[in-house]
């Protein structure tokens, strides 16, 4: 098969994951965009009750915030489904198995894309610091992670199918991540509000790192720095390290889902 | 030639009896148990080779292999030992049906189905009339497929499937569900198919296919390979071997037919509709009397054909069996034309449950003095008008 034809198969594979998942909804893939949008909601309007006033920027903060957990969480529980969703077709014809999982994780990548149109309509009433710098440095960091979610999932929707108890484990994973983000506080309260070595422990969160760097780039247009235990860090050198460990990733994630791909067929 | 198709000493094991852990608890929970796990060989040690442009059937009973085997060659399960080597591309086609989203329409599966068989989409779009036209399904392009019925899903999937340009294709078992119209054009395509020179392997248990349309046949049977050659040679040698051990049992007990007439005595000749008694003796062991038993008998045509069978249950009568004793059925006119049947008898429970089952008890012979052709006789009278 041509590198021409993956293409074609990649694109209606994604295709049909949206049909799919929002055929039979009345909202269709609207839903895409109020999931993300009802949790901002509610965070905004008890949170900003507590304290959210004083943090500058607050409203797109943390919808930003939000719009990129939930991309790494898709990105996540999507790819790691890819095998077992298309288990119908993966039975009954051989192609390359990858492209299941490449179309799965796509999916996160367009949800968030369409995501990105709330919130470019959010921050026309709210004053944001664009530029061009900024919104170039956010796709790089964006591209990176999906390139880290997908070698990552190339390992996981294989183990998946062994062992299905990762779909819950991931679950509470990412509703447990959720609470040690700094999505709807500020980073710095990591340290100082929670305080202590747990505090110092959950800073070193990445996913926290990585929708930091993303958010300083989109809102404050500035390739910004991260404090890690006290120091500055330039970003630049967190995503250098992210684009490798997605390269090698991917390239040990292929050499282990192309060995494994065909023993699982038999425990669908 | 050049061959299409070699394997060579392929095995495949799959653990019996068993579900694999799939969860953590079953990991987990008792790690020093061992569990049994036997291996069974749905393929063992099978090798052949097919020609290019060959039309090769497999034949078996259910379980003997077939599917499996063709799965590895497809590409789609990972053989436990063995060699498969195939010259070109192969279009698979398993089961009834290729992987059909239902619930797409199949406007939205023939573009998802086609590419995943590699096909591009201008491609698709080019040859989408002619799938459907062939699929006969013009009326329901836009109907999810979940609505199809299972002729309609097998003829859009077929129609796919043979657009997609390959060398070798796969074929297991699509005609069951077809009707004969669609049936006769998968073969007229077989046909044009074997003249362009592709090769096809063909699963199924349309004998009379088979032998029409296979130039070379294997018969297999517990994943190995019993014969294999021209397929009248072998559908014959399968037909034969498959009949031999149907069903036949002994473990509850012994049985034998006698043909008889309506004073009882023996025959084995009839001549035109004559009446016939079907004495069933029987000998059965106490395990088999304290069960609730059928007895019942089948009539075979040149021991191949079935063509007729009852039993106590299905005439709506109790038997009171004893340890040893005959029931006779009792066939007011036989109805079938001139040549030999045989008669196969058996005593089972409700639940279909063999205790003695035997195949060629009786054989009878039937001699007509009228001409009339054909399997089962009927009184004809020809009506003119002035």
């Amino acid at each position: 098969m041509k590198s021409n034809n993956y293409k074609d198969l990649l694109i209606e594979l994604i295709k049909t994951n949206f049909k799919i998942r929002y055929n039979n909804s009345v909202l269709g893939f609207i839903w895409v965009l109020i999931r993300p949008f009802a949790t901002f909601v509610i965070l905004y309007t008890v949170w900003s009750a507590f304290r959210g006033q004083d943090i500058e920027n607050y409203q797109v903060k943390l919808l930003l915030g939000i719009i990129l957990f939930t991309f790494i969480k898709e990105g996540i529980i999507f790819g790691m489904n890819g095998l077992l969703d298309k288990a119908h077709i993966i039975l009954k014809v051989n192609f390359p198995r990858e492209i299941a999982v490449m179309s799965s994780v796509a999916m996160a990548l367009i949800n968030l894309l369409i995501n990105l149109l709330i919130f470019v309509v959010f921050a026309l009433f709210n004053p944001v610091d664009w530029s061009l710098v900024g919104y170039l440095w956010f796709f790089v960091v964006i591209i990176g992670a999906i390139l880290f979610i997908y070698g990552f999932c190339l390992y996981l929707s294989i183990l998946l199918i062994r062992l299905r108890d990762l779909q819950h484990i991931f679950e509470l994973f990412f509703e447990l991540l959720f609470w040690v983000t700094p999505i709807f506080y500020e980073v710095g309260d990591q340290v100082g509000q929670i305080g202590g070595k747990i505090g110092k422990i959950i800073s070193l969160n990445p996913v926290g790192m990585l929708i930091d760097i993303a958010r300083d780039a989109l809102i404050n247009g500035k390739i910004a720095t991260i404090n890690i235990w006290g120091r500055d860090i330039e970003s630049i050198w967190f995503v250098a390290v992210l684009y490798i460990l997605a390269f090698m990733i991917i390239i040990s994630g292929r050499v282990f889902f192309n060995s494994q791909v065909k023993k699982v067929a038999e425990y669908f | 030639m050049q061959n299409a198709v070699v394997v060579e000493n392929l095995t495949k094991e799959f653990y019996k009896g068993h579900k694999p852990k799939q969860t953590f608890k079953e990991y987990f929970v008792n790690p020093f148990k061992k569990i049994d796990r036997k291996k069974f060989r749905a393929v063992d040690d099978l090798s052949f080779e097919v020609k290019k442009g060959e039309f090769f059937g497999i034949i078996g009973r259910n379980g003997s292999g077939k599917s499996t085997l063709l799965k590895m060659l497809a590409g789609i399960l990972e053989p436990t030992s063995g060699n498969i080597e195939i010259n070109g591309k192969v279009v698979p086609f398993l089961e009834l049906g290729v992987g059909f989203n239902p619930d797409l329409t199949a406007r939205e599966n023939v573009f998802l189905n086609g590419s995943i068989l590699g096909m591009k989409r201008e491609v698709i779009e080019e040859k989408f009339d002619e799938i459907i036209a062939f699929a006969e399904v013009e009326e329901f392009v836009d109907t999810q497929v979940k609505n199809f019925s299972s002729g309609m899903y097998v003829r859009l999937a077929f129609a796919i499937a043979i657009q997609a340009e390959a060398d070798v294709y796969l074929i297991d078992e699509i005609l069951a569900v077809g009707d004969l119209n669609f049936q006769q054009k998968c073969f007229n395509l077989f046909k044009e198919l074997k003249k362009q020179g592709k090769t096809i392997l063909f699963v199924s248990h349309d004998l009379g296919a088979v032998r029409e349309f296979c130039d070379r046949v294997m018969y297999i049977k517990f994943g190995k390979k019993i014969n294999i050659g021209k397929s009248r040679t072998v559908v014959e040698d399968y037909v034969v071997n498959d009949r031999k051990e149907s069903k036949e049992t002994t473990e509850g007990g012994e049985i034998e037919v006698d043909l008889l007439n309506l004073d009882s005595e023996e025959q084995d000749t009839i001549v035109n509709n004559s009446p016939v008694k079907i004495r069933i003796k029987y000998e059965l062991k106490p395990e088999a009397l304290d069960d609730d038993l059928v007895i019942g008998f089948s009539i075979w045509k040149d021991e191949e054909n079935y063509i007729f069978g009852t039993n106590s249950l299905i005439e709506d009568t109790k038997i009171d069996f004893k340890q040893k004793g005959y029931v006779d059925f009792v066939i007011k006119d036989y109805p079938f034309l001139h040549g030999h049947y045989d008669f196969s008898a058996a005593i089972h429970n409700k639940e279909g449950k063999n205790y003695v089952w035997k195949d060629n008890l009786a054989k009878l012979k039937v001699v007509r003095n009228d001409k009339h052709d054909g399997l089962v006789n009927m009184d004809v009278e020809i009506e003119q008008k002035d």
